[in-house]
């Protein structure tokens, strides 16, 4: 009573509780945003409340003023690490920078155009230090920066004493050089503008131009972008002498804005930066980052830091606290980031609650599943020749056509099979096949979509893509497992997408979670329109036309049921369950000679992963804790083709106990009194004489009437 | 006659009641209520270059107290030395509006621009012992000129003509853009201008490390073993040219002049024999004029700026002659 | 505390402890398939306890004694009586005794100075499980009960109920029933008893995968001699040059390891699922499609992997007179000779007895070179 009562608990959890968005969510590739986004976020409204005039205006400009120049040093070492390295010495090519600044408008007198230029040289000749030492002469960058960081700020120690007095002395009264330093436009400080403009220009480089993609490639993997030839040491140097570039300004900007310099100016500030760049999310491996990771992250620093002065947190715990701040950013960039794909990939899958009855009983002689080994003696078309036929087909001269795991469509010459040629290569694993009234060989292609190929060889792309759901977290617009196929008698064609979450190869993953993730989807060619009309199918699977005109029947492989959609006629709209609770998974339906529908089974229904199946937290843990190798998996090893009438009622059972030829049905198709049977991890097709079939039927007939 | 009298006893206790229910002396409310009053829920921020050493934690324990007892808030923000994080914690301090800022200015350029912000946003700025060049409500501190000038005296009376010594003489200083600095260095060049013998073989910053200070005088006593005198910025730093002098054997010969603020470390070091002399600027005493500079510009009618004073606070000289126990002062003393 | 915290922290990360991953068969026990190579002697469904008794080959076929005559290559058998129950094990010793285990029953003496005797219980309980037994001397038999309260057979169910219920006895022959004593209990299910070379009794511990050494005379500590087996271990048999011969009659496997972990879903396949079909290990597999299988089983291309996870095996470890483990004969995911429960060397012959393939096969010493790894 209570394990029932904990059922429907577990039930209505599973119904009503998406856990499958969290994964998809945790799979957007902004989700590396998000988590500084939140943080920020959080630091705002946190600080926002707690400091009365942290959101004025006054706080704001105060804040974007520092941001200005901070912003700037962090996008410098960014665009550094992007491209794999570090920049230490940032801290002190801005110190000296400051220091130039002075020099050329307090003391010399300098225009400050001409002092705003020599600055940027100044840049220039710091970061072509760095960059041809790590860039060309190969040397690490940590501790290249490292030494250049202490070379810089020495130069600094020196030139500073001996100017200090002028530079005290002497005030420039520029009014572009006070405007600088505390001008606005449009109500936002100068130097905020200048950033902004800055960081936008970086953004669309590295998002959009070829230099970007350059310099990420080079910090993803260096050896592989040498290799794609890509100059790989003047990318780095180029890094190098943009980041100095930038700090060089910021040093400008601080410049114009302090109107001094002091013996502490920048110490530390490359912790700070190195602080921001990666708790924004820019990775110290490199190959990842933004911009807006290096703003985020800048802006998170600043507001922290601000803040506890704010409160009166004294200097020495201030920087503890930023040291821990780095220190964690550094340990989720490590653990978490790095190991994010195997980490999703494990809480990616969410299983779902699935209660199935128990099924019939294959052992009692008397039931329509009784077994047998009628398919144990088939004859073997193609042998080793072929690896992949998930489905097969003959055309009127009785060619038979498969696809293959290679992403060609073989066919086998009638009416023996024993010759073969390539009809088409089209590149994905062709699954569900069939022809349309032109002749045209309809096919579903696992992850890339709909294509037909005329008798004459040519491919063409019917459709890949389908109407995106507003609700879906994952990209459903985009077609991946498209699996059957079969055309009304209008022309419509219909086929069965198994799910939208996983990709060919992790069908089974789709198994283990057993969620409503298939679909079944119309394309029209007569308006070449594609639109989804079943949604939330257990792994959408065979689709066929009944003989009525009006309806087809699918599979849904999980849930082990066989159901019928009517797109026309008074039930137009409507889906039926035809056949539940079948002792195996039904994939494709094919129609018999007799009337009858044929549909394989591919795999068996077990006790112990139907008793799974109703305990996803079970299955969960599972898919964490286990290899996937060694999951619980739906048996495929065994093979069965059922025979089923238009009410749904079975009529026969064909079995290979055991799977010796036939580990794995997914498909049959009847021809002129034959069987032909394809399985999606079998090297062969077998062919099995129906005992008193018609031997002249064929599929096309019954479907599109005799050859004219 | 017997009635007479009971009458004139009765009488005289009924007036002496009288008598003792009337004040004797003044209320002085005129004074004391407006005092009182205006000072009370009064807001002081007070942004040192950093805590944690005897100037900054002196002062603030003098302010402090005061604040205490008159009921006026006195909040610190520590920039720890840096002086972005003393821009920030300034400019977070004009949007928090306050009644009276009071900034110890690392140079004479960096908070100017922004100290002159305040007083536009109608904040009182008292400057303390380090200024800016642009003078606000108040400055309360040492006369750096007069320091360098009785430092530089000294060092001319221990090195100079008829002493027999060979005249050299180093100068450390401080954060070369800090007030003190700057105003110390005129007043050396002008006294070593009228004393040629006096040869300036060394001048370097060792900002306020003595560590620094104490490997720049290594490698001066290197370069010049006959090495007279050393004039310094601040005696915290320059306990580290005195350890320096003292690891080369030279303590007798070389002279060490410095300024400080005439705690009890700086007699120690005195004591130790690490410090020649040093000027005092008197924490302690600067603590009193600041707080009663404190009170003065919380009451003062006048707007942010309108009015600007300076008091520079007295010097003492300290050497191993004159230094008593009651000149030196630990925190616990002023708490 | 410690253990509990390092569980919440491994499945927080979601990785297993050290208690819940099954080793890897290296080393000594690397994979190879030489139960397979070996030629089959006999098929003999059932077959069980295969051993040495009066200079012949003897053996056990659920509640049949059969004896064994080598033939060529291969051996016919004759019929040594039948049983009311599965004989559990047959156990030869001095003076020409002979001692089997009846499933449920106890321990019934066959041969020797105190034949016909029947033992049914020790201090007190019954040997409802008499998984082993081993001749100190004429009067003196060591006797394993692999569980209380449980058969042999149903040996599935006590190592998916995670039991420890099983026990060591002395049982002095000459009173039966009356003079027994414990020489160890709360066992994970022994199922193995062989003479070490220094006067202890080595005990295999099937569901904690380890070999135990006991002192012969009273109840003492165990100390374990080996462990982190990759495989259940079964019975032991003496081999000619002073080692041993550690039959494992079935795999671990990780699922299993996770399973048993996992209290709800286990209690409810327990209770609901027929054990053949059971996510547990079994002395054959592959023979009804109801079976669970796990990814790695399926077949490719029609071919099932070797290396393929799977519920049985076949495997038996030649180990040294300090049972630390040589070498070692496989029959992997693919192979035939599954479910190995006891091995006998005689003639020359490793006799090699897969309960769970119901063969016997003959593994050529002099060719593998089995004694000089």
């Amino acid at each position: 009573m209570t394990q029932r009562a904990g059922s429907v608990l577990t039930q209505l959890r599973y119904r009503y509780f998406p856990d499958h968005l969290i994964g998809e969510i945790l799979t957007k590739r902004w989700i590396d945003n998000a988590i500084p986004f939140l943080a920020l976020l959080v630091a705002i409204v946190v600080f926002g409340i707690l400091l009365p005039g942290f959101l004025t205006l006054n706080g704001l400009s105060d804040l974007g003023r520092q941001f200005a120049e901070f912003g700037l040093i962090v996008l410098g070492l960014t665009i550094v690490m992007i491209s794999g390295g570090i920049d230490l010495s940032v801290a002190s090519v801005y110190t000296l920078a400051v220091l130039l600044s002075l020099i050329c408008v307090n003391v010399e007198g300098w225009p400050v155009g001409l002092s705003f230029l020599a600055v940027m040289a100044l840049g220039v000749v710091c970061g072509s230090i760095n960059g041809y030492l790590i860039g060309y002469l190969r040397l690490r960058a940590f501790l290249t920066t490292l030494v250049t960081l202490i070379i810089f700020r020495s130069v600094y120690d020196i030139v500073f004493l001996r100017t200090s007095t002028a530079i005290i002395s002497s005030l420039s009264d520029s009014d572009l050089w006070t405007f600088i330093g505390e001008g606005t436009v449009l109500g936002v400080p100068f130097t905020l503008v200048v950033t902004a403009v800055i960081a936008i220009a970086w953004h669309i480089v590295l998002s959009r131009t070829r230099p970007g993609w350059r310099l990420t490639a080079v910090g993803g993997a260096r050896r592989s972008a040498y290799n794609a030839g890509i100059k790989v040491r003047r990318t780095v140097c180029a890094a190098y002498i943009w980041s100095s570039v930038l700090s060089a300004l910021a040093g400008f900007l601080f410049a114009a804005r302090i109107g001094s310099t002091g013996a502490d100016t920048g110490v530390g500030l490359e912790v700070s930066a190195l602080t921001a760049a990666v708790l924004g999310g820019n990775s110290l491996g490199g190959g990842r980052g933004s911009v807006a990771k290096a703003v985020m992250g800048a802006l998170l620093v600043l507001i922290v830091t601000d803040s506890l002065t704010s409160f009166g947190v004294s200097g020495p715990i201030n920087s503890t606290v930023l040291g821990c701040v780095l220190i964690a950013a550094v340990f989720v960039d490590m653990r978490f980031l790095r190991n994010r794909d195997r980490w999703l990939s494990k809480v990616y899958v969410s299983p779902a609650y699935l209660s199935l009855p128990p099924p019939p009983s294959a052992l009692d002689p008397t039931s329509p599943y009784a077994l047998n080994d009628k398919l144990r003696s088939v004859e073997v078309i193609g042998l080793g020749q072929i690896e992949g036929p998930e489905d097969v087909i003959l055309d009127r001269d009785d060619n038979l056509y498969c696809g293959t795991r290679h992403g060609d469509i073989v066919r086998f010459f009638g009416p023996d099979h024993s010759r073969h040629e390539v009809f088409a290569h089209i590149g994905g694993h062709p699954l569900g096949m069939a022809f349309d009234r032109k002749g045209d060989l309809l096919v579903c292609i696992g992850g890339m979509g709909l294509y037909a190929v005329a008798p004459d060889k040519t491919v063409t792309k019917l459709t890949d893509e389908t109407n995106r759901s507003w609700l879906s977290v994952v990209d459903d617009s985009r077609l991946r497992l498209a699996d059957d196929v079969d055309v009304a008698p209008d022309g419509r064609i219909y086929f069965s997408e198994a799910t939208v979450r996983y990709e060919q190869e992790d069908w089974a993953t789709d198994a283990l979670e057993s969620r409503g993730n298939g679909r079944i989807v119309c394309y029209d060619p007569r308006t070449s329109a594609t639109r989804t009309i079943i949604h939330k199918i257990v792994f959408a699977n065979g689709v066929c036309m009944s003989r009525d005109k009006q309806s087809f029947f699918f599979a849904e492989s999980w849930t082990c049921a066989i159901k019928r959609y009517h797109f026309d006629g008074p039930k137009a709209g409507r889906v039926e369950t035809l056949i539940d609770n079948l002792p195996g998974y039904p994939d494709n339906i094919n129609r018999a000679s007799d009337g009858c529908y044929w549909a394989a089974l591919l795999g068996m229904r077990t006790p112990a992963l139907d008793l799974a199946l109703t305990m996803p937290d079970f299955r969960r843990r599972m898919a964490k804790r286990v290899a996937p190798e060694l999951w619980l998996y739906p048996n495929i090893n065994t093979g069965c083709v059922i025979k089923f009438d238009d009410q749904g009622r079975i009529v026969e059972s064909l079995w290979d106990l055991g799977g010796v030829n036939h580990p794995m049905i997914t498909s049959m198709r009847e021809h002129k009194g034959y069987l032909y049977l394809g399985g999606v991890s079998n090297n062969r097709i077998g062919r099995y004489k129906i005992p008193d079939a018609d031997p002249n039927w064929t599929g096309q007939d019954d479907y599109w009437g005799q050859a004219q | 006659m017997k009635l007479r009298m009971v009458l004139a006893v009765a009488l005289g206790l009924v007036f002496a009641g009288g008598a003792l229910a009337e004040d004797k002396g003044l209320d002085n409310h005129a004074k004391r209520d407006p005092y009182y009053e205006k000072l009370k829920g009064k807001k002081v921020l007070f942004v040192p270059l950093a805590m944690g050493f005897d100037l900054t934690e002196g002062w603030a324990a003098i302010m402090r107290r005061q604040a205490k007892d008159l009921g006026y808030t006195f909040e610190i923000r520590d920039p720890n030395w840096s002086t972005d994080a003393g821009t920030r914690a300034i400019t977070d301090a004009i949007a928090q509006k306050p009644d009276l800022l009071i900034v110890h200015n690392p140079d004479l350029q960096s908070y100017a621009k922004l100290e002159q912000r305040a007083v536009q946003a109608g904040i009182k700025v008292l400057q303390v012992n380090l200024e800016t060049v642009n003078p606000t409500d108040s400055y309360v501190g040492a006369d750096w000129v007069k320091v360098g000038l009785i430092e530089a005296q000294a060092l001319v009376d221990h090195c100079g003509k008829g002493s027999g010594k060979s005249g050299k003489v180093a100068i450390l200083e401080g954060q070369p853009t800090a007030a003190s600095n700057l105003y110390e260095l005129y007043a050396y060049s002008h006294v070593f201008a009228d004393h040629p013998e006096i040869q300036v073989v060394a001048d370097q910053a060792a900002t306020y490390d003595p560590a620094k200070a104490r490997a720049i005088t290594e490698t001066v006593l290197q370069q010049h073993p006959d090495l007279c005198g050393i004039v310094g910025n601040w005696d915290n730093q320059d306990v580290g040219a005195g350890a320096a002098v003292q690891a080369a054997g030279k303590s007798g010969q070389v002279f060490i002049v410095t300024s400080g603020g005439g705690s009890k470390t700086g007699c120690d070091n005195i004591t130790k024999g690490l410090l020649s002399e040093i000027v005092s600027y008197d924490v302690p005493l600067q603590g009193d004029a600041l707080n009663q500079a404190i009170v003065e510009l919380l009451l003062s009618p006048a707007k942010a700026g309108a009015v600007q004073t300076t008091y520079f606070t007295p010097l003492t000289l300290q050497t191993k002659d004159t230094i008593s126990p009651r000149q030196c002062w630990t925190l616990d003393d002023l708490k | 505390m410690i253990g509990a915290l390092k569980r919440a922290y491994a499945a927080f990360r979601g990785f297993d402890d050290e208690t819940g991953s099954a080793p890897m068969m290296d080393g000594p026990l690397r994979p190879n398939a030489l139960l397979d190579a070996a030629p089959v002697a006999l098929s003999l469904a059932d077959v069980d306890n295969l051993t040495q008794h009066r200079g012949a080959l003897l053996c056990s076929s659920g509640s049949r004694l059969l004896g064994l005559a080598p033939q060529g290559t291969s051996l016919t058998a004759s019929d040594g009586g039948a049983f009311e129950q599965p004989v559990t094990f047959v156990a030869p010793g001095p003076s020409d005794s002979l001692a089997i285990g009846l499933d449920g029953r106890g321990v019934l003496i066959l041969e020797g100075p105190h034949a016909g005797k029947a033992i049914a219980g020790a201090g007190g309980q019954p040997l409802c499980s008499p998984t082993a037994g081993l001749f100190v001397d004429a009067d003196r038999l060591i006797v394993a009960n692999g569980a209380e309260g449980r058969t042999a057979t149903d040996w599935k169910r006590d190592l998916m109920e995670r039991g420890a219920t099983g026990s060591l006895w002395l049982i002095d022959l000459s009173t039966p029933g009356k003079t027994a004593t414990q020489l160890g209990k709360n066992l994970a299910f022994p199922t193995g008893l062989a003479h070490a070379a220094d006067g202890r009794v080595h005990v295999s511990e099937a569901w904690l995968h380890r070999i135990l050494a006991f002192k012969k005379e009273a109840m003492s500590a165990p100390q374990a001699v080996l462990s982190d087996l990759p495989a259940y271990p079964g019975r032991i048999a003496p081999a000619r040059d002073g080692g041993f011969w550690l039959a494992l009659f079935a795999p671990r496997n990780q699922l299993v390891e996770f399973v048993l972990r996992e209290d709800d879903y286990r209690r409810r396949m327990i209770d609901t699922v027929d054990p053949d079909f059971w996510i547990a290990p079994a002395l054959s597999s592959g023979v009804s499609f109801l079976e669970p299988i796990q990814g790695g089983a399926r077949k490719k291309l029609n071919m099932l992997k070797p290396w393929s996870p799977s519920w049985s095996y076949g495997l038996v470890a030649k180990c040294g007179p300090t049972m630390q483990p040589l070498r070692s004969f496989h029959s992997r995911a693919d192979g035939a000779i599954h479910g190995v429960t006891s091995c006998c060397e005689f003639d020359g012959k490793l006799y090699v007895a897969a309960k769970g393939s119901g063969r016997i096969v003959a593994v050529d010493l002099a060719d593998t070179g089995a004694h000089d790894p």
